[in-house]
């Protein structure tokens, strides 16, 4: 199961950067914002992708952060009791 | 004990260092299959998506109907199944030379296949086998994999540079060679005892317990992290930062296989306290993702 979790996760991630990459590479707009930037639009539109990629990190900082802090509020807890 | 299933360790070795190219050989390919074929970035992502998709099927599989399976042919079946789609992937572009992104996906369907067989199997097998510390091998085995991703990315780049990127095809076939070896020991190799569930309800009951759930979660956002950077870092470091692909996937995607490997036998040997360890591995590679995408070269 938690093979599963590791395979669905790298999945999602890799299929979303491809589609996001392709999506700035199409729009005008993005083309016109690499242009201000003095990028071309291969090098914004990777940048863009890897940019959406870093939710992943922050979505899980987050949560083991709410499970550390479970952990830290229960030993706390565990001390006083004693 | 230990050394009546060596010649089993060894191939278990072997298939790990397989799984590195199951795992990281499309992305090594993505710039030369966007050149050579015009295949779009998504289509490239898909083709991560179908391999780990895969890979989740045959876990999911596995984790539900192990008492199903015959485990020995199952683990010895696995290189031949990785060859069998490595050499679909390599050979489809000869033949078929219209439908090339078609055999790219029936080849990753197949040896993606394998790596699920890999995941479930490989790792039981080898805590399975009588040792005298079982987390050192288990580790081993771990850090294995990731070694074999530097020795796989280091010898996919310098054949590219050296034979050019339209020769990707006897790449793929001479790192064929890998899973052939890794069956020819399987063949003859004994096969430790193995437990499996006897029935369904063991696994469906484990389904209940909201740590299991946590993990999976965690899981979820590990390997999605680890693999958005691992699969696109050759294609961004040369799309994005203009850096060669030699330089880029030497210093860049392996160097990233190696501290991976790093981690997992430091953790293995002194790591403790599981949740401060994620926490702090977590904020790294937040910093690291912004590093990498902030850094500019015109």
């Amino acid at each position: 199961m938690m093979a599963a979790g590791g395979d669905c996760g790298a999945a999602v991630s890799s299929q979303l950067i491809g589609v996001v990459v392709d999506s700035v590479e199409r729009s005008a707009g993005m083309n016109a914002l690499a242009q201000d930037f003095g990028l071309s639009i291969e090098q914004l539109s990777m940048k863009v992708g890897l940019s959406v990629g870093a939710i992943f990190p922050i979505v899980g900082a987050l949560i083991f952060l709410t499970v550390w802090k479970k952990k830290q509020s229960r030993t706390l807890l565990g001390n006083a009791g004693n | 004990m230990e050394k009546r299933y060596g010649r089993a360790k060894a191939a278990c070795y072997m298939t790990n260092i397989t799984m590195a190219l199951v795992s990281n050989i499309s992305a090594l390919l993505f710039v030369p299959f966007r050149e050579l074929y015009g295949i779009s970035y998504a289509l490239l992502g898909m083709l991560v998506l179908i391999n780990f998709f895969t890979q989740l099927s045959i876990d999911l599989i596995f984790s539900f109907f192990s008492y199903k399976f015959n485990i020995p042919k199952a683990i010895k079946f696995t290189p031949v199944l990785a060859m069998i789609g490595f050499l679909f992937f390599a050979l489809w572009p000869f033949f078929m030379s219209d439908h090339i992104y078609v055999g790219l996906v029936i080849g990753t369907v197949i040896f993606s296949a394998a790596g699920g067989f890999n995941e479930t199997l490989m790792s039981p097998m080898v805590a399975a086998i009588p040792s005298e510390n079982p987390e050192r091998e288990m580790s081993k085995l771990h850090s294995i994999y990731a070694w074999g991703v530097v020795g796989v990315i280091t010898f996919s780049t310098l054949f590219l540079l050296a034979f050019g990127r339209e020769n990707w095809q006897w790449m793929i076939l001479i790192l064929s060679l890998i899973p052939l070896a890794s069956g020819v020991l399987f063949f003859g190799a004994e096969i430790p005892p193995m437990e499996k569930p006897e029935k369904l309800s063991g696994a469906f009951s484990m389904m209940k317990s909201k740590t299991l759930w946590l993990c999976v979660v965690a899981i979820f956002f590990g390997g999605a992290s680890e693999t958005a950077m691992a699969q696109w870092s050759s294609s961004y470091l040369e799309q994005a930062l203009g850096i060669s692909k030699v330089w880029g996937d030497i210093f860049g995607v392996a160097l990233f296989a190696l501290f991976l490997g790093l981690g997992r036998s430091l953790y293995a040997k002194i790591g403790k306290n599981i949740e401060k360890a994620l926490l702090l591995g977590s904020c790294g590679a937040v910093v690291c993702y912004i590093t990498a995408e902030s850094f500019y070269t015109p």
